[in-house]
């Protein structure tokens, strides 16, 4: 129940964090996905990342190049566009201003524990 | 040994638990684990990973594959060795996303009602000694190992991975009725199969054979045609090696 729960947590915000793994510099699918692991939010399967990187790319939020690699077939590399670094910083903050509503609610005292 | 595995289950059941696994789970979970361990008398990093990782798996956090309101069809077909790599390449065409092998080595398939993704599926030798060094030089290339039936792999992967949104999902034709689709070898092997079965079980009826000798039969029979459809398929595997380290 609690993973049924955290998993729609994450579909409200699986499309900034993944945005957020590419300001640093251009990433793929694998090692966005297992930024987000590491980062304590679960296991993202390709099922759920490559839909919402079509949309991202789509929305022109991304942009994304096939390379070939030096062995193996390669990888499609996707990078931050202007518009999608902007949409970021907007919608991230609407998220923390949600976060901190919610934060508010359920420790009315301000106590975290 | 035990100290090790002691520490990593350890370590195994603290991640569960701040992922918020009830406690039975966890309990259920590691109980498996360790009798799977017990088996094959390999260390836990080497079979199930780090633990971190494996509890990110097991916990399930992320939102199920493309599903975001749960409703999906499901389809479960086989086939056989000669025939299973192309016959995923075509259902993965349609969307078919494989989550498992049963126990019956048959391919259990799921399509979310708002599918987006094709699917593309390759085959490889896992055993003990290629697995980690197979799951190394495929998983940084977004494939997942969706399934094992006895010493091949399967892995799936979403053609988005290299084709992005050009890889999507353009229709969806019906679910099959079909669920088993053999290959022309395939259908000669378990013709030859039918025919001894067949003959053993109607020499057992008129008398001529007893139940010990038509279990015999039966066992052999599976035996040889396993070990002829095996033997076609290593060679061809080895042909397709050798084509590939020569490209």
């Amino acid at each position: 129940m609690a993973a049924d729960r955290r998993s729609s947590w994450l579909k409200g915000v699986l499309d900034l964090l993944v945005l957020s793994r590419l300001t640093d510099g251009e990433s793929y699918g694998y090692e966005i996905a297992k930024a987000l692991a590491e980062a304590g939010l679960g296991e993202i399967k390709g099922g759920t990342l490559y839909p919402v990187l079509n949309r991202l790319e789509e929305a022109g939020l991304v942009e994304a190049e096939f390379r070939a690699a030096e062995r193996g077939p390669g990888r499609r590399y996707y990078r931050l566009t202007e518009r999608g670094r902007e949409h970021l910083a907007t919608e991230s903050r609407d998220w923390l201003r949600f976060h901190r509503a919610v934060e508010t609610t359920l420790h009315p005292g301000g106590t975290t524990a | 040994m035990t100290t090790e595995s002691d520490r990593y289950f350890t370590e195994l059941t603290d991640a569960l638990r701040a992922t918020g696994v009830p406690e039975e789970q966890i309990a259920a979970t590691v109980e498996d684990l360790r009798g799977h361990l017990a088996g094959t008398g390999t260390r836990p990093e080497e079979e199930f990973g780090p633990a971190a990782a494996f509890a990110a798996q097991l916990g399930g956090l992320a939102p199920l594959p493309g599903e975001p309101d749960g409703k999906a069809e499901s389809w479960t077909w086989t086939a056989d060795l000669f025939n299973d790599r192309r016959m995923l390449a075509v259902h993965g065409d349609q969307g078919w996303e494989v989550e498992s092998l049963d126990s019956l080595g048959r391919f259990v398939c799921r399509r979310s009602a708002t599918a987006t993704l094709r699917w593309e599926y390759r085959r490889e030798i896992i055993g003990a000694r290629r697995r980690a060094k197979v799951l190394a030089e495929l998983e940084p290339e977004g494939w997942e190992l969706c399934g094992e039936w006895l010493v091949y792999g399967y892995f799936k992967r979403p053609r988005a991975a290299t084709a992005g949104p050009a890889g999507a999902l353009e229709a969806r034709p019906a679910t099959p009725h079909r669920w088993l689709f053999l290959s022309r070898r395939g259908k000669v092997a378990l013709a030859v199969w039918t025919v001894l079965v067949g003959g053993a079980t109607a020499a057992c009826f008129i008398g001529t054979l007893g139940m010990g000798g038509l279990a015999i039969t039966i066992a052999l029979a599976s035996m040889f045609s396993a070990l002829f459809t095996s033997h076609l398929e290593t060679t061809r595997g080895r042909v397709e090696q050798d084509r590939s380290k020569s490209a």
